[in-house]
């Protein structure tokens, strides 16, 4: 450990550790620009110099460019140092702009801040400012090239850290420039992180612009829930709206940056159209009413039908207390659920995953990237869970190989290996990759059931022999590496996929190797659903319980079946034969126009809450504001109200736990304080899991793991791991599946103005081959008829897909549910091209 | 090597043209400080040169004669190496136009006396630089102010060039 010593203070640091950042660890704040943890030392803006009096260094040397080594002294405050340092900031502000006042960054800028911090009040040079012209980046980011002091960052997180390419910097000397070669929407998915890491105002975020400063802001720690991964932000609030999202800092899951979808996906909690006031049959009535009536007529089919006609369905983006409270109230009032998931594939995927994931299996998104060869399995990255594309993306820069197994045409800023087999095959594929790749002294030490599921993978099919020569340079990749991660997806796989995949980290962790398992789920919470959720119902037995007459109630908390359930058409038809619809949801969604008693609730951002995610992390998410109608819509602007009124408008809502902890107590006096502690306690007493959860006010800043591993009961597919499926042999028939995209499918992200800007249209992909076949090309339009209905849709066209598939991103802007299932065979016949002005 | 500069300036490329008297030379290229009269006599290699606090460089040598104004020969070559910078890091990238922008002022009668500070100040910090080429460029502007001092003064007191009769 070196010992050395800054402004006269002693400290041990760790090995490799950079002067600044020993310096910081002492609270001396050495000024940088070009210095950032993530993005490392390149000794380009200067600004850190310090005088190094002794040791190995000597005179006055970048502090972000040398280790610390035993025996330094060093002063931060040498005259020489600091009046170089005055220097440095003296020539970045010789062509800085003084537009402050007009300028977003002002108030959170560190080049403001170190031009005051330095003391450079009085210009000295004489000369013109130099100006550049500035590009259109797209509708997130803001471009103000003058501003810039070139410290790299921009092009270095955007190339180097990211792997994209579509922005750098141009030319030399004073002419330098960081942009685009031609103006155009930032072709990263990251490119918010730019706002976040330019140390001046060159990057500014787009959609907040203008709407006030830092300090007009309340700024509070926050989670995204707008994939499973769970990344950290900070969330900016002012007069009752989110306008801002940044990324938050967390060592475990999503270090400095966060995505695209997850920044500016919370415009969903300041919708206009966002209902707040309970309704009963579509009209306004108050909370109280809405719960009495609930209540009543809950009861009453209960008495009349017995408890098990009310069914109950929870959603993946409840936060854990609603989803507690909701099982809660099932269990004192008997009724069935709840259930999580329309499709039951994709429940019991996520069943398996939570339950394979034990606790030396499960990695962190962190350390995805220590591992030197990481295969995924059914995980489209980009589209599913952006900011593993960031970790993978370490992990290769360090040198790990990356190999996907995945119908889809999967694109990363990186080179990796792409085994596209159909969805059916995968397994098969997955389970020869294993037979390779496992040695005979570990197959010999197998446990007898293990060893029968390694036997009963069959030899060579036609599918093994076409891609032969990539899965034996991939199985020997796999023996040659030491720290494996598998990723696994939950959405396109087949049943046998996600225990296939831990199977495979078991066997490999036996044969000495380090090995991760990195599942990605569908829904922020959706873990927490896997350990909430009711076994027995499933969502397609609840329908033809409800066409049968025997399930009369239906209760929708937060989760919006039109969005998901494949036969729209019949969804339609069944919920119209209910009794009783209740909704309780903070979205727009379809099903309140359905609902007869509809009950408006909170989102993360007012109501606060616990997320368990992918990896089985519990994290917190704190209470942003309180809610009600933004000043912006309520009064026409953003000036507060002048009429006034003892009550926030559209405060109405609660939690949705709230509501149903109401439901469950007898009478409607309900106490409204300390319910959500009651709660915390019962989930305690339900599974000791939940026993770790240390009190609000301690609660860790990463969360906390629980992974119940194989302890908690759920289905397993151990049994059906015997025979791998074996996929369709006919040339005729295509298997198609729908998918997430990044932008266009995510049910909380689509409701934001801006990033419907990033969205693609609408369409299905198919390969070359296929579309040669059918007499298709790229933009033409097809009509894909299914079973229950048809889908009529335009045609891209790529090679670097699975042939044999049809692949269908979930747009909200598309009714994919009239395909019958998420996933579905269609023969070639069932695609037809159609004329643009053809109705379908 | 080893050969004085005398004898390279005299013999081997013909001397002086008439009427032009040896003022100063930059005895290797744009990165090194100018030699005055002074070191006329000096032998040209590395190690001689060394010691006089001098650098042989590239070894093409330029000399100025008497009629010359070593302010704009100055502005000249930081001219060059202002444009030549990469751009990388902050004290070449900026302090080049910064002192090309000084430099001119004094050739063009807009020279202060602060300006003579600032300039060796900055030709200093330019050491700090994060390659070779900024302590290089600052060659002539540091050899100009330890050796040519007056001439700078001139030019900011007359509010014009010297040279320049006009």
């Amino acid at each position: 450990m070196p010992k050395l010593i800054i402004d006269n203070q002693e400290i041990d640091v760790q090995p490799g550790t950079k002067v600044i950042d020993a310096a910081e660890q002492l609270g001396i704040m050495i000024p940088r620009f070009c210095y950032h943890p993530a993005l490392g030392s390149v000794g380009a803006c200067r600004v850190c110099a310090v005088k190094f009096l002794q040791g190995p260094f000597k005179g006055v040397q970048m502090s972000c460019m040398i280790d610390a080594k035993d025996g330094m002294v060093v002063s931060t405050t040498d005259e020489e140092a600091v009046d170089f340092r005055k220097y440095v900031i003296e020539w970045l502000m010789l062509h800085h702009p003084h537009d402050c006042p007009v300028c977003d960054e002002g108030g959170h800028c560190l080049l403001q801040d170190m031009t005051v911090a330095g003391g450079h009040g009085l210009r000295r040079y004489q000369g013109k400012k130099r100006t550049h012209h500035d590009q259109h980046l797209g509708p997130l980011v803001q471009h103000e090239m003058n501003r810039c002091i070139q410290c790299y960052r921009c092009s270095r997180f955007y190339q180097k850290f990211s792997g994209y390419r579509d922005l750098g910097v141009l030319q030399i000397g004073e002419r330098v420039y960081f942009g685009r070669y031609q103006a155009g929407t930032l072709e990263s998915p990251f490119s918010g992180n730019l706002i976040d890491i330019c140390p001046t105002g060159v990057y500014t975020d787009k959609p907040s612009r203008f709407i006030g400063r830092r300090w007009d802001y309340e700024r509070t720690p926050s989670l995204c829930i707008n994939c499973s991964l769970g990344c950290h932000t900070v969330v900016s609030t002012r007069y009752r709206e989110i306008v801002r999202q940044e990324a938050r800092f967390s060592e475990a899951v999503n270090g400095h940056f966060i995505c695209d979808r997850g920044r500016y996906g919370f415009f969903y909690a300041s919708q206009e159209k966002r209902p707040r006031y309970a309704q009963i049959n579509g009209n306004e009535v108050s909370w109280e009413k809405s719960i009495q009536t609930a209540r009543d007529q809950l009861n009453r089919i209960s008495q009349e039908s017995g408890p098990g006609a009310v069914a109950s369905v929870g959603s993946v983006r409840s936060s854990l207390e609603t989803q507690a409270a909701l099982s809660r109230l099932c269990q004192k009032k008997g009724w069935q659920g709840p259930v999580y998931w329309i499709d039951h594939g994709q429940e019991m995927n996520v069943k398996t995953a939570a339950a394979e994931l034990a606790d030396e299996l499960a990695v962190s998104l962190r350390d995805v990237e220590q591992a030197d060869y990481i295969l995924a399995v059914g995980a489209d990255p980009v589209n599913e869970a952006p900011m593993l594309v960031l970790a993978l993306r370490q992990a290769q820069r360090m040198g790990a190989k990356v190999c996907f197994l995945d119908p889809r045409p999967i694109g990363l800023p990186f080179s990796f290996q792409h085994i596209s087999v159909a969805p059916q095959a995968m397994d098969l594929i997955l389970a020869h990759l294993l037979k390779e790749t496992i040695d005979q002294d570990t197959i010999k030490g197998l446990e007898p059931h293990e060893k029968k599921i390694f036997d009963a993978i069959p030899n060579n099919s036609h599918l093994v022999s076409s891609n032969q020569k990539l899965l034996n340079a991939v199985a020997n990749d796999i023996r040659l590496s030491q720290r494996l991660v598998i990723v696994c997806g939950t959405d396109v796989v087949s049943e046998t996929i996600p225990e296939r995949a831990a199977y495979f980290a078991r066997l490999l962790a036996k044969m000495g190797k380090q090995v991760g398992l990195f599942y990605l789920l569908p829904g922020a919470n959706a873990f927490g659903a896997a350990l909430l959720s009711d076994d027995a119902p499933t969502f397609g037995r609840i329908l033809d319980e409800i066409e049968a007459g025997l399930v009369r109630a239906l209760v929708l908390v937060e989760n919006d079946p039109y969005g998901y359930y494949p036969d729209r058409p019949r969804l339609e038809r069944v919920l119209q034969q209910l009794d009783l619809l209740l909704v309780m949801d903070y979205l727009d969604v379809r099903t309140i126009q359905d609902a007869d008693v509809f009950l408006p609730t909170l989102t993360l951002y007012e109501a606060g809450g616990f997320f368990v995610n992918q990896e089985g992390r519990i994290q917190k998410a704190s209470i942003a504001y309180q809610g009600g109608h933004p000043i912006s819509q309520f009064s026409n602007g953003n000036h507060p109200p002048r009429s006034f009124r003892n009550q926030i408008p559209g405060k109405e809502a609660q939690p949705a736990w709230q509501a149903l902890i109401e439901l469950a107590n007898e009478n409607s006096a309900t106490p409204k304080q300390g319910v959500r502690a009651d709660i915390l306690a019962w989930l305690v007493k339900t599974h000791p899991l939940f026993s770790k959860l240390p009190p609000d006010n301690a609660f860790p800043s990463d969360g906390i793991r629980i992974n119940p591993g194989k302890d908690i009961h759920f289905r397993s597919a151990a049994d059906r791991l015997v025979v791998p499926t074996l996929a369709s042999e006919s040339a005729d028939q295509m298997e198609l599946i729908t998918v997430d995209w990044t932008f266009g499918t995510e049910e909380l992200s689509t409701r934001s103005p801006h990033l419907r800007k990033m969205e693609s249209k609408p369409c299905v992909f198919m390969h070359s081959n296929d579309a040669a076949q059918l007499d298709i090309s790229e933009g033409d339009k097809v009509a894909v008829r299914s079973d229950t209905g048809i889908v009529s849709i335009h045609v891209t066209i790529t090679d670097n897909m699975a042939p044999g598939v049809l692949i269908i991103p979930r747009h909200q802007r598309l009714d994919w549910q009239h395909l019958g299932a998420s996933k579905i065979t269609v023969s070639k016949d069932q695609i037809r091209k159609i004329r643009e002005e053809e109705p379908c | 090597m080893g050969v004085r500069l005398s004898e390279i300036i005299e013999v081997h490329a013909g001397g002086m043209r008439d009427g032009a008297e040896f003022k100063a030379c930059l005895p290797g290229g744009a990165s090194t400080a100018f030699l005055p009269g002074e070191f006329y006599d000096i032998e040209m290699d590395f190690e001689t040169m060394r010691k006089a606090g001098h650098r042989l460089g590239t070894g093409a040598i330029m000399v100025f004669d008497q009629k010359t104004c070593l302010v704009a020969a100055t502005l000249n070559l930081t001219e060059f190496f202002a444009r030549e910078s990469c751009g990388w890091c902050t004290p070449c990238r900026e302090g080049f136009p910064y002192m090309r922008d000084l430099l001119w002022r004094i050739e063009h009668g807009q020279g202060q006396e602060e300006f003579i500070s600032i300039l060796s100040q900055m030709c200093r910090h330019l050491w700090n630089s994060y390659c070779a080429f900024a302590p290089g460029g600052v060659a002539p502007i540091e050899s100009l102010l330890a050796y040519f001092e007056d001439e700078v003064h001139a030019h900011i007191e007359k509010k014009k060039c010297p040279f320049n009769d006009k």
